[in-house]
């Protein structure tokens, strides 16, 4: 038994100061009367004692103890020095203690021992503990480490579909009844009751100013009032002509004979004096569904500086009222936008702190219903280029940005892109990507423009996505790129052209990393070229000096078949061809957007048209292959 | 009190963390290994871990006294986070904390062994 065994027992020896410790307490005493004795003497034996202890003990007679003595009293030690006691002893902790007083004064303070005894003996218990840490000595008590496991949450992703519209105000019917009521009530003063009237009046006047401008600023109203003054300004703006002769009496000029011999006649003109004034036209596109949608998006007013930064306006070109027919704003200049293919109440912009944005023209607001994160993981710069390619069922959101960051996005979640790419050339430059195109029917192979007057081509997916090969011929950074789209009995997709700060409009193949031909005919910075959907040897670019080119290749490679320039001579940002190939929409610096009819004869391809194509490229190549030879020798 | 008993005045080296770790790891993977997270056989299996891990670490035959703690948390995309810290003999006492992971679970399981007379 160790020291520590014994206490408790001597614990309890000390609150039973009568026949029960005898029994209870001690192990080796199976004699009661004999106890006490024993007791002394096995204490005084178990003890290792020191010479201290052997003197106060052996000097001490041991005397009888009555009941109702405090047996403990042997046991209490006096305060003593605790460097004496060993380790290995039986019986308790203490010294025995000090016999001095006589048993009879001390049962007069029996608690008072009582106590004492306790308090003695948990501070012997601590000296104890402490002899023996000393006694140890080598061990060192410290702090370890601090231990830490991290697992971070996952950001999780959710879909916020915005774009359910809220439930549609009965407004129609509304009115009906409004308008009944309304009947009703001047049907009844028709009848001769003077008091009816007083009341019809009471209750006609029933809402206060207040209530009013409640009603004006409510969704239903609004709502109403957009849809209705929509339809309100096409009705106003139709110049129908309800006396028209159809047995062409009246037809005196002969304003149709020249415009059949006309190539490029302007149709509208779109400008709005709020929304586009000081504006820069950034990008347009033709909606897939209703061929007379037109959206334009615009940069910044510079001049007003509280209005929206960014703004995406629809234009229709079916009713000739010139006010938008859905105007879309956003906090920073919108740099592409387009209808998205498969979605079409959807409208997608990039802008220039790199969020892409999306609007719903089902939705009542102006802003959008749907923004990217402004995080490293999405863009972080101007996003120049943005298309919607796949299918029906399958359909990315492709964006790119000038620092080479190419993202593709779910519409349905544009809280963070599904796959994003670097475009980086030969593992090291980062290309700076200005335009951006997809053939006909492929979603994996693009090519990129960029600052750097290179053209490139890239894979998304696949062991080797990114940059797949590089295409050099322009001195100056790289505007616009457009990929053959006429589809016909024989196959161009493989051709594209670019056009560039270097007045020059470059023919491309993507089987040669040479350009086929270099129209040279601007003499200013080309801002846009683009492919006519229709014809296989006809495209458009514009120019800053105001210009809109058609050429025909087919017909002629030096010079445009058509060319017009615009009023007013303002810089020419943005092309784009209709889908029925028969109207060109432009915009300019000036925030007007053009759009021009296509003379017939230019615009229809006749059957022919591709197999004379395909002489005209055999053309071309052998020129430049002569040219070539020509330079090498 | 209680202090006392934790020492040694013992002839072995210090608790060997590295030893631990692989010891613990090979018993995540002999329960848990490539399966997904059930709610049903968790607790099976934090069970078969701490057991299997106290085992193997008795096998070692030193004379320590081993305090074995595993948490098992799925993978929802909430965060974890746990710390510990002991104050004992820097010289003797050891502990290892050993963080496994797979596909749809998190498994940390701690280690403390404490020197004993």
């Amino acid at each position: 038994m160790t020291p520590k065994t014994c206490l408790p027992f001597i614990f309890i020896l000390s609150f039973l100061p009568s026949v029960c410790p005898f029994v209870v307490c001690h192990p080796y005493c199976m004699h009661t009367h004999s106890l006490l004795p024993y007791l002394s003497h096995s204490l005084t034996h178990s003890l290792s004692l020191t010479h201290f202890d052997l003197h106060t003990l052996t000097a001490q007679p041991l005397r009888v103890v009555t009941e109702d003595t405090c047996l403990f009293h042997y046991l209490v030690p006096a305060p003593m020095s605790p460097s004496n006691k060993s380790v290995g002893s039986d019986a308790g902790s203490q010294d025995s203690g000090d016999g001095n007083a006589g048993p009879r004064s001390v049962c007069v303070y029996n608690l008072h021992c009582v106590l004492l005894c306790i308090a003695n003996l948990f501070m012997c218990d601590l000296i104890f503990t402490m002899v023996c840490v000393c006694r140890r000595g080598a061990v060192r008590l410290g702090m370890s480490k601090l231990t830490q496991v991290d697992f971070a949450p996952k950001e999780l992703v959710s879909y916020c579909k915005e774009t359910q519209t809220a439930t549609e105000a009965l407004t129609h019917t509304d009115q009906k009844a409004d308008e009944e009521e309304d009947e009703e009530i001047t049907a009844r003063p028709i009848g001769d009751d003077a008091q009816e009237e007083k009341d019809e009046h009471d209750t006609a006047k029933e809402l206060t100013e207040e209530e009013k401008l409640q009603v004006l600023h409510s969704e239903d109203f609004l709502s109403f009032f957009e849809r209705g003054s929509r339809i309100v300004e096409r009705a106003l703006a139709e110049h129908v002509d309800v006396c028209f002769d159809y047995s062409g009496r009246d037809l005196e000029d002969k304003e149709g004979d020249l415009q059949a011999g006309a190539k490029l006649v302007l149709n509208r003109q779109f400008a709005d004096e709020r929304w586009t004034k000081n504006r820069v036209v950034t990008c347009l596109d033709w909606s897939p569904q209703y061929p007379e949608l037109l959206m334009a998006s615009y940069n910044n007013n510079e001049d007003a500086p509280h209005e929206p930064d960014g703004v995406a306006l629809v234009w229709n070109l079916k009713y000739k009222k010139g006010t938008p027919e859905y105007i879309f704003h956003c906090q920073s200049e919108v740099m592409s936008a387009g209808f998205a293919k498969f979605h079409p109440n959807l409208v997608v912009g990039g802008t220039y702190s790199g969020q892409i944005v999306l609007w719903d023209n089902r939705s009542n607001k102006r802003t959008p219903v749907q923004r990217t994160p402004l995080s490293a993981a999405a863009h972080t710069h101007p996003v120049y280029c943005v298309n919607v390619v796949g299918t029906q069922n399958a359909n990315n959101l492709i964006s790119i940005s000038t620092d080479g960051k190419m993202c593709s996005w779910s519409l349905d979640m544009l809280s963070q892109p599904q796959d994003s790419l670097e475009l980086v050339f030969k593992q090291s430059k980062a290309v700076a990507v200005t335009s951006m195109a997809f053939p006909v029917g492929d979603v994996n192979n693009f090519v990129v423009g960029s600052e750097d007057g290179s053209v490139y081509t890239a894979c998304r997916h696949g062991s080797k996505a990114g940059i797949t090969e590089v295409f050099e011929g322009h001195h100056g950074p790289v505007t616009g790129l457009s990929c053959h789209s006429a589809g016909g009995p024989v196959d161009f997709s493989h051709l594209f052209i670019s056009s560039s700060f270097d007045w020059t409009v470059k023919l491309w193949s993507t089987k040669s990393t040479r350009p086929l031909y270099s129209f040279e005919d601007s003499c200013d910075y080309v801002y846009d070229a683009m492919w006519s959907p229709t014809h296989p040897a006809l495209f458009a670019c514009v120019d800053l000096a105001g210009r809109l080119d058609l050429w025909n290749l087919n017909n002629d490679t030096e010079v445009p078949t058509a060319s017009v320039c615009v009023e007013g001579a303002p810089a020419l940002n943005r092309v784009r061809w209709a889908q029925s190939g028969k109207e060109i929409a432009t915009g300019d610096s000036e925030g007007q957007v053009q759009v021009y009819d296509v003379g017939e004869q230019i615009c229809v391809p006749k059957a022919d048209e591709w197999t004379r194509f395909v002489r005209t490229l055999a053309e071309i190549n052998e020129s430049r292959d002569e040219a070539e030879e020509l330079a090498n020798v | 009190m209680t202090g006392m008993e934790e020492y040694n005045t013992g002839s072995e080296s210090s608790f060997n963390s590295e030893e631990a770790d692989s010891i613990v790891k090979e018993c995540i993977e002999s329960v848990v290994g490539v399966d997904d997270y059930s709610q049903n056989l968790v607790n099976k299996w934090t069970a078969g871990i701490v057991e299997r891990c106290l085992t193997q670490l008795v096998k070692q035959g030193k004379t320590y006294k081993y305090i074995v703690t595993c948490a098992v948390m799925q993978k929802t995309g909430a965060g974890l986070h746990t710390a510990n810290s002991c104050y004992w003999d820097t010289a003797m006492d050891g502990s290892s904390t050993v963080r496994w992971e797979n596909r749809t679970m998190y498994c940390v399981v701690s280690v403390f062994a404490v020197a004993v007379a």
